[in-house]
């Protein structure tokens, strides 16, 4: 195996991280925080963080603790040979479901916004083949592709932050006491999918070059992420106010048609021809992890199998893309998705550093 | 080799499926419609809303005016298509009308399917026509039909930057007109008295999905400068001394408005502050010799201005809390603001009657001019 097409650099691991994290759940975030926690919604982006924040710590606490921290090697030597591959094939079809629900949610916008009369279909399969192309190419492009990516993110944010501070008021947001702390924690939960993502340090904290620079990498990550969630819901309710969000279903997409605009016109294509690119991050890098724990764990060659496995992967997002009937079900999905990055995000790393602990299998 | 035979497979294969390939149309086979009026149907035809699109000059020389009545806007497409042969689109709808009838009725049908559709700005120009929209678009037509769009377009967007009429988007339309206990504000167009255009009368107020007052233009400036909404426009003074006209002009200015809210027990008490930054346009001294570069004259001026303004918006602010019982003037958010869980469930029952509204006007006046 070509080890260097799987090495990523920490600077490039906050990338892959903020990249796993920012795509679609962004576009309707604000109205699902406020439908729940209203006019703090941006608290619940804060206490929401609280989930991946644990994940990071548990997972750098689980792989430090092995010399070889290949998320499949772990998984062999902790629960041998036979559960450790069925719970690498559990990571592998989460990951899968995760980005059939991503690509589905882009497809949707896709075709609402950009292209209304390409069927679901012809969208989808477009996408997935650029990101199985991607992925196919190993660690160190997708990491190289999401930097790159990253700062065509800075602009789309910039022209968010631009639409808010014209077109909204800082008194949709206060007063800031009287939380109603069942709705903040309601709120918080509902905020998870969008945090969903961080679990790729299962796969990736083996690739990073330096060991030592992971944890701060991936809290770097995080704290990107949450800020620019926290910036994206400030701009929603001061835009709309909690109660006028619950009107739109991509709030975030609607604000940037508010503005007049007699240079560009409709500022919201430009913000979504950017977007375009950006929606298919999270699916690339979950694509390359899934690939990549499939094939350590059969411990297959990677220069024959890898892009078969890829290819195979990127047909499972493609078909489980394509099964929800309408958007309305793709949302449904997409709470489900929440549960399921705590059940892995934080499941995972306990189980393992529990089943570490009680072997004392510290290979130092 | 091999591999590389693959990829240009891949691309090929991704190059026949590329998605512009369903969505593409020729640009001559579409009615783009500029602005949508939206009347009652007119007397004799059967149906809830009349929809008139001015179509933009693309085959054609002359933009292109059609109405078709129906039960709702979507089945108004719905006949359009049967009879037209262009594919019709709202991508580039820039304005929209509302005819006074139906603006009465509720206009909860002509939004839905504006706010609904991805294709439609919701920073669209909403205007209120004082008659029906229909006839306004064919009246300007008459006059010049190479120009209806331009002039709408143009008279409605940037009407702030030159009269104290608010802009009103179809978001703030949809978005503040269903606030409880709010009204939003939408400039009415008509013919011109002298037939030769079309003229701004002020505005008219909307609470839930109907209107519920028009405003002249006195009111509406009112109502622009006691809610902060930017705008610049000219203001005309009369200077009095011992009951005597002793100067007289304009002055050109510029609003801003500080809202504060507190509390005298239950009662709760708003303080508006406006400001007025502008320049003297003009003057007449009719008694008096020109002491304009005296500092004492230009206070005077400003000190005229801020009074007849000021005992305008009291007016307005009694008119407002008396007849209308609705927040008119985008200050009940200050109150949320600060106790919205109590104030909140308020809104629907009445608020803004109850409520103290104090307003305060300062003008500041600058000489500028080659003139003393």
């Amino acid at each position: 195996m070509d080890r260097t097409r799987f090495e990523i650099t920490s600077k490039q691991l906050i990338f892959i991280i903020v990249g796993t994290q920012v795509a679609t759940a962004m576009l309707s975030l604000p109205r699902v925080v406020a439908a729940e926690a209203g006019h703090h919604a941006w608290l619940a982006v804060i206490v929401g963080a609280v989930f991946p924040l644990a994940a990071v710590f548990l997972i750098v606490a689980l792989l430090n603790r092995f010399r070889d921290a290949d998320f499949a090697n772990v998984s062999h030597q902790l629960f041998g040979k036979f559960l450790g591959t069925l719970l690498i094939l559990i990571f592998v079809g989460y990951a899968t479901v995760v980005q059939s629900v991503v690509i589905r949610m882009f497809t949707e916008i896709t075709c609402v916004f950009i292209l209304p009369r390409t069927p679901i279909w012809a969208v989808s399969l477009v996408c997935t083949l650029s990101v199985v192309y991607a992925v196919s190419k190993g660690a160190k492009v997708i990491g190289r592709l999401n930097e790159f990516l990253f700062y065509l993110l800075i602009i789309d944010l910039l022209m968010i932050i631009g639409a808010g501070i014209t077109q909204g008021t800082y008194l949709n947001l206060l007063p800031v006491g009287d939380v109603d702390i069942n709705g903040l924690m309601q709120g918080s939960l509902k905020i998870v999918y969008a945090y969903a993502g961080c679990e790729v340090l299962l796969v990736t904290y083996a690739m990073v070059q330096h060991r030592g620079e992971i944890l701060k990498a991936a809290l770097i990550g995080e704290g990107i992420t949450v800020l620019i969630y926290l910036m994206i819901v400030v701009v929603g309710l001061m835009v709309f106010g909690h109660e006028g969000l619950q009107f739109f279903t991509w709030p975030v997409v609607t604000l940037l048609k508010i503005p007049y605009s007699s240079a560009l016109g409709r500022l919201e294509l430009v913000f979504l021809l950017l977007w375009v690119t950006l929606g298919v991050r999270p699916i690339m890098n979950l694509s390359m992890s899934a690939s990549y724990a499939f094939t350590r764990a059969f411990n297959l060659d990677f220069n024959r199998y890898y892009a078969w496995i890829v290819l195979g992967v990127g047909a499972g997002i493609y078909v489980l893309s394509l099964q929800p009937d309408n958007l309305l079900q793709v949302f449904a999905l997409a709470d489900y998705v929440g549960y399921a990055f705590i059940a892995i995000s934080l499941g995972y790393p306990l189980l393992y550093l529990l089943v570490s602990v009680l072997r004392r299998q510290k290979s130092l | 080799m091999k591999y590389r035979w693959m990829v240009i497979v891949v691309i090929l294969a991704m190059s026949t499926l590329l998605c512009g390939c369903w969505d593409t149309i020729d640009v001559e086979n579409l009615d783009i419609s500029l602005i949508a009026g939206y009347d009652t149907p007119p007397s004799g035809e059967a149906g809830k809303v009349a929809v008139t699109a001015l179509l933009a000059a693309v085959v054609e020389e002359d933009e292109k005016i059609g109405t078709y009545s129906a039960q709702t806007v979507g089945e108004t497409r719905s006949r359009r298509a049967y009879n037209e042969p262009r594919q019709y689109t709202l991508s580039q709808l820039q304005v929209m009308l509302i005819g006074k009838d139906l603006a009465r009725q509720g206009f909860r049908n002509i939004i839905d399917p504006n706010m609904r559709e991805p294709r439609v700005k919701p920073s669209i120009n909403v205007a209120v026509v004082n008659g029906r929209a229909e006839e306004l678009l064919h009246f300007m037509a008459k006059k010049d039909i190479k120009r209806v769009s331009d002039v709408l377009i143009s008279l409605l967007q940037i009407i702030p930057e030159r009269a104290f009429v608010p802009r009103t988007s179809l978001f703030c339309l949809a978005a503040d007109s269903y606030a409880p206990g709010m009204a939003v504000a939408v400039p009415v167009l008509q013919p011109a008295d002298n037939q030769q255009g079309v003229e701004l009368t002020g505005c008219a107020l909307f609470a839930q999905d109907r209107m519920i007052a028009q405003l002249d233009r006195m009111e509406t400036r009112s109502l622009v400068l006691l809610s902060g909404k930017k705008a610049h426009g000219w203001i005309p003074f009369s200077l009095y001394k011992d009951g005597q006209l002793y100067d007289e002009g304009t002055v050109f200015v510029a609003n801003q408005r500080k809202v504060k809210v507190s509390r005298q027990g239950e009662l709760i008490v708003f303080d508006i502050q406006v400001t007025l930054k502008g320049r003297l346009v003009e003057h007449a001294v009719v008694q008096h010799s020109s002491t304009l570069y005296e500092e004492q004259h230009l206070r005077e001026i400003e000190e005229a201005v801020a009074d007849d303004l000021k005992m305008q918006m009291q007016d307005f602010i009694e008119f407002m809390q008396e007849e209308l019982r609705i927040d008119a003037i985008d200050i009940t958010p200050y109150a949320l603001a600060k106790w919205r869980q109590e104030i909140a469930p308020q809104l629907e029952q009445g608020f803004i009657e109850d409520v103290l509204i104090n307003v305060d006007v300062e003008v500041i006046l600058q000489n500028t001019g080659e003139l003393g």
